[in-house]
């Protein structure tokens, strides 16, 4: 099991429902993961902008941080966990 | 009316959050740990696998952090809270070690109290995976104290998918001491016609409230359970240790907590603000212990000021590399919360206690003998001019710079310096 750092730009499909967000499926390198659990979430400030992380599994047993910067409205895949 | 409590104590919580975010790390040896980064430049998790040119845990890990917290697979191992990571290491090169994250635990934790917020409006929130309920005005909503206390372990299990163990007692410190008799996922109760007969047969040091210190000075009369010491002649533990601790020890043995909830002895009037650092490798250089001890004195008097607390004592420690501590203080000539008074007694101290070129593993701050900020504590000295109000201007300025944009978005030149300072000691003189 390793950590990669990523830092790419993604897009995402995200529901939104009864005041909570959670990301469905996300398009990564032109392959689209679908989110199959949120395992949890938080949220961290930067000055102004505050972002939502998740922590969610797709395809596989890898795992994959999610977070989405609320002031740029931008998806980030901020780092994965490789299993294996 | 007969009083419950419950306390709430979540079981391996940093490394519960990253198990529970991460499937993969379930049922594996989790570490999580502060200080230098033994992760590597990238932040990235490491093991033994996978750093390959790792010769030995010290090669691996020029860190020299402490472990926060781990998973109990980790504990199998003889590893627990506070022990040298590089230790942690040697027991168990194929945990997984992570450096954490504290929006992450800081936010799992605001879920569980707020879960149990709903139970009570009596929650004391104790630290950030520990809480303390009132819960004997509850029942009619809630149903007794076993029924709150079972309803709260599930619902934060299910709903957060976390590990709680819980304690019943007639007083804060038996509930507490009840949750650490079942861990993990437990749920004990301690009732106040048991009590004694429960506690007697403990050690002294499982006492909330009895370190290891005290411990061994209790072992030394021959006392070891907490049953020995409420039987213990009061006269000769008051010779010992005076009227106030030896009735305090006696009736924490006796599981008297009172209203106690915090650790016994502790206020939460701070007696002191302090941080030290450990470094990476030892430092011999002038320039890169001043330009820490600036660091760790911003540290301090932000705290200070946060807290609206004046100090009239520094205190230094210095740390050799063969562990040997130095603690020399100074009282400050005016109580003060500013960088300039506390930095030029720190300073002084070092210069006074340290001679130029010798390695320090560690060097630490600390503030004491704390007021609380007044105009007569404020005082200003009458050579000072205006400078005073002028560094208070400033440090105000800072400090809201630093509380919205993060700690490093602005520091002394010195600071920022720092970490070059350390290379080029690092580059002079290679350890």
């Amino acid at each position: 099991m390793r950590y990669e750092e990523i830092g790419d730009p993604i897009e995402v499909i995200t529901l939104f429902r009864n005041g909570t967000m959670s990301p469905l499926r996300f398009r990564w390198k032109n392959h689209v993961y679908k989110v199959s659990r949120v395992n949890g979430g938080w949220v961290s400030d930067e000055g102004y902008n505050r972002r939502k992380h998740f922590a969610v599994c797709a395809e596989g047993p890898d795992v994959y941080e999610l977070c989405y910067a609320i002031e740029s409205q931008h998806w980030e895949l901020t780092r994965v966990c490789l299993v294996g | 009316m007969e009083r419950s409590y419950l306390h709430v104590d979540m079981d391996a919580f940093f490394a519960a959050v990253e198990q529970r975010d991460n499937p993969a790390l379930r049922g594996r040896a989790v570490v999580i740990g502060g200080g230098p980064p033994p992760w590597g430049k990238e932040g990235r998790q490491l093991s033994a696998r996978s750093c390959e040119d790792a010769q030995s845990p010290e090669a691996a890990f020029s860190g020299r952090g402490i472990v926060t917290t781990c998973s109990y697979e980790a504990r199998a191992y003889g590893i627990h809270s506070g022990m040298p990571i590089a230790e942690a290491w040697r027991r168990c090169p194929d945990a997984v070690y992570l450096p954490g994250s504290r929006g992450k635990y800081g936010a799992a934790s605001d879920q569980v109290m707020a879960i149990l917020g709903q139970y009570t409006p009596d929650l004391d929130v104790l630290s950030v995976d520990e809480a303390s309920l009132e819960v004997s005005r509850c029942s009619l909503l809630f149903g007794g104290p076993w029924e709150i206390a079972r309803t709260a372990q599930a619902r934060v299990m299910s709903e957060l998918g976390l590990s709680c163990s819980i304690g019943i007692g007639p007083n804060p410190l038996l509930a507490k001491m009840a949750s650490k008799l079942r861990k993990p996922a437990g749920l004990f109760e301690i009732p106040a016609d048991q009590a004694q007969q429960i506690l007697a047969s403990l050690d002294v040091q499982a006492m909330h409230g009895i370190g290891e210190s005290t411990a061994g000075k209790l072992r030394e009369l021959g006392i070891h359970t907490l049953g020995q010491l409420a039987d213990f002649p009061t006269a000769i533990l008051v010779r010992r240790y005076g009227p106030v601790l030896a009735g305090n020890l006696q009736r924490l043995a006796r599981g008297e907590g009172g209203r106690v909830t915090r650790p016994f002895g502790y206020s939460r009037e701070e007696k002191s603000v302090g941080h030290s650092r450990t470094f990476g490798r030892d430092l011999k250089s002038r320039l890169a212990l001043e330009a820490e001890l600036l660091d760790l004195t911003e540290r301090v008097c932000r705290r200070l000021r946060e807290a609206r607390l004046a100090a009239r004592q520094l205190t230094l420690q210095l740390r050799s590399p063969d562990f040997q501590n130095r603690f020399r203080q100074q009282p400050l000539h005016r109580p003060s919360q500013r960088e300039s008074d506390l930095y030029a007694a720190a300073r002084h101290l070092l210069h006074e206690n340290w001679r130029e070129g010798e390695p320090l593993r560690l060097i630490g701050v600390s503030a004491g003998r704390l007021s609380p900020l007044s105009s007569q504590t404020e005082q200003l000295g009458l050579l000072d001019g205006g400078r005073p109000e002028k560094e208070t201007r400033l440090n105000q300025t800072l400090d809201e710079l630093k509380d919205w944009w993060g700690r490093d978005v602005i520091s002394r030149c010195q600071v920022v310096m720092r970490k070059e300072l350390r290379l080029v000691t690092l580059e002079e003189n290679p350890a």
